[in-house]
């Protein structure tokens, strides 16, 4: 029997009916622009909201102040605020894009290790290139760092494919538990590296570890553009196949969708814009969880507008965070992966409860 | 008689065993095909290697003439289209949205008028915005039999009439829409679309079918119409039954030959 078992609520439950997507767009901007407003307004060094107006030439700019208003916003807000737009909307896309692929709401890169592999490549990048350059910190150049991210995320998604698919069919228990595996074996090589690091790359790694969105530069926001539009280019070109994929792989093939093409496209997909965010913030979970399921909730489970959905929110969500995690404990800062997670976690353990009630996972 | 699918040789092997073994094969337009056999006879794989899910190991198969593994999914998905005995949908979709897919990702009021007369036609228009996976089974099954006729139309509309293949089709309808899924198959056919069906019910397939394929480890043992395969002889041999055909059950045992009411 693998019908979910319905309730009485729900199979006497009335239609369903969808918000228009151009509602949909306003609203997820609208939230977006007021997430980034108060990131740029909030902090150690306040810019109150109307001064935020003065400095962005929309009002009256008061001479006494706008001087440090522009340096603050321009050279420490806003390139945090674009990292952490790019990142957030990299890791909701590419969570939406797994749980497409894997056919299961779980789905979260971080989760399932691809994340970690990504920071492992990136790790061992650091540790190697110092090694063998022996030069100073600024010898890493900071673009084959998303690169080399890109490719250890990338061969833990194909990883984790092989292991939890056979014939078409894809074990939830082995997709949760081999990604589990794999995240395990990143943590513990990464603990090796840093077991073997001195005292400066030791710094670097810890950052991949905890995850974090300080130290945000306009260089480094530049360093994951092209990933981040490249996603944005990419997203369309699946969600139609994703769409269909939901039916199962043969089903997917009878309405016409070119399945090995579409699922190696995903992988590459998920694997660049995983390893593009981990190569700038380090290990941020759960975000790709959290926005496509509340998502899916209020617009529906179609890709076509789910994953364009997801960037915007994501970004919102992300931006949010970080400026939760730069003032909760300021002046200290909170690492935003312990930020995401006190929101996620238990977000997850509901989700995996409910799907338990409905499939018997 | 057109035919659509030439096949010949037709092997499929997983491993040592052999799940359809030498089977030659030839569809024409508009037929009706009803394939049956014991379980583990091949039916299922034979129609995935026809519909072109799985290569077969040894053999030909011409789908108009053309080979069928030159195909894309696209091209292919204009061609014929599957109704799977269970579908399991992922996530949260409403039953037209499900219809929809069927239509891939054309619009237009071609489209709309598709998806319209198929919710119609499988009677479950009043469903249409509910969460596919809180109905019953047969609605769902009903469901992706309307998403199949979308997928059918549009293909019609670019190809001509294609090619439908069903595996166990009524499994989980009652009655009433068992009888009704076929009498709507019956009418593609009328149209020219040539049907394979996958049965169990050898009184339903005898009703829908001009045509039996019977099928025993993976052999074709009988393939021709209605009143030349369902004999008792080849029942028991195909089926190791004895006495199938046309013989009342002992007294109180009570006996269903179900039959489409007149709605007129």
């Amino acid at each position: 029997m693998t019908m979910p078992a319905a309730t009485v609520a729900q199979r006497s439950g009335g239609a369903v009916r969808r918000p228009h997507p151009l509602a949909v767009f306003l609203s997820l901007a609208a939230i977006f622009v007021i997430a980034a407003m108060l990131a740029a307004s909030i902090g150690s060094a306040g810019i109150p909201l109307h001064r935020l107006a003065a400095v962005l030439g929309l009002a009256q700019s008061d001479p006494a102040t706008i001087g440090r208003d522009q340096l603050i916003l321009w050279s420490i807000r806003l390139p945090r605020i674009a990292l952490a737009a790019m990142v957030g909307g990299l890791l909701a896309a590419s969570g939406a894009v797994m749980q497409g692929l894997f056919r299961n709401p779980l789905a979260d890169p971080a989760l399932v290790g691809v994340s970690g592999g990504g920071a492992l490549a990136a790790a061992v990048t650091i540790v190697v290139s110092d090694r063998f350059m022996e030069s100073n910190i600024f010898a890493i150049p900071f673009e084959i760092l998303p690169v080399a991210a890109l490719l250890g995320a990338l061969l833990a998604t194909a990883t984790l494919y092989r292991l939890a698919t056979r014939e078409g069919r894809t074990s939830i228990a082995i997709f949760l538990l081999g990604g589990l595996a794999i995240a395990a074996l990143a943590n513990a090589a990464i603990g090796l590296l840093v077991f073997l690091a001195d005292d400066r790359q030791l710094r670097d790694i810890t950052f991949w570890m905890l995850g974090s969105l300080s130290g945000a530069t306009w260089s480094k926001a530049a360093a994951i553009l092209p990933f981040f539009l490249a996603t944005i280019v990419a997203l369309p070109l699946v969600a139609r196949g994703l769409d269909l994929l939901v039916l199962g792989e043969a089903e997917a093939f009878h309405s016409g969708v070119h399945v090995e093409r579409l699922k190696k496209f995903s992988i590459l997909l998920i694997a660049a814009a995983v390893g593009a965010a981990v190569s700038v913030s380090g290990v941020i979970g759960f975000v790709g969880i959290v926005v496509p399921h509340l998502l899916r909730i209020v617009i529906g489970p179609s890709h076509r507008m789910l994953l364009p959905a997801s960037v915007v929110l994501g970004a919102a969500l992300m931006v949010g965070a970080d400026t939760l995690s730069r003032t909760l404990a300021a002046p200290a800062e909170l690492p935003i992966g312990i930020v995401t997670a006190v929101i996620g976690a238990p977000f997850f353990l509901v989700l995996l409860l409910r799907q338990r009630m409905l499939t018997g996972l | 008689m057109t035919a659509v699918i030439e096949a010949s040789g037709l092997t499929v092997r997983a491993g040592a065993a052999t799940l359809v073994d030498n089977v030659t094969l030839t569809i024409g337009r508009g037929e009706t095909i009803a394939l049956v056999g014991p379980n583990g006879a091949g039916k299922s794989t034979l129609l995935r290697a026809l519909s072109g899910e799985i290569r077969p190991t040894a053999g030909n198969i011409l789908l108009r003439k053309k080979a069928l593994a030159s195909y894309g999914p696209r091209d292919l998905a204009l061609e014929r289209a599957v109704l799977a005995q269970s579908v399991e949908v992922a996530f949260p979709f409403t039953v037209a949205e499900v219809v929809r897919m069927g239509a891939g990702d054309r619009r237009g009021t071609f489209v709309d008028g598709a998806i319209e007369c198929a919710l119609r036609q499988v009677d479950i228009a009043n469903l249409r915005g509910r969460i596919i996976t809180t109905l019953s089974g047969g609605e769902q099954q009903r469901a992706h039999f309307a998403r199949i006729l979308v997928q059918l139309a549009c293909g019609e509309s670019e190809r001509g009439p294609g090619l439908l293949f069903l595996d166990e089709p009524t499994s989980s309808l009652d009655l009433r829409h068992q009888i009704d899924l076929l009498a709507t198959v019956k009418k593609c056919a009328a149209r020219g679309v040539a049907v394979v069906a996958v049965l169990h019910d050898l009184n339903l397939a005898s009703m829908f079918a001009q045509r039996i394929v019977m099928l025993r480890s993976g052999r074709v043992a009988a393939d021709g119409p209605v009143a030349q395969t369902i004999t008792d002889e080849l029942l028991k041999r195909v089926f190791d039954v004895t006495d199938a055909v046309s013989r009342t059950p002992p007294a109180g045992v009570p006996f269903v030959l179900p039959h489409a009411i007149s709605t007129a």
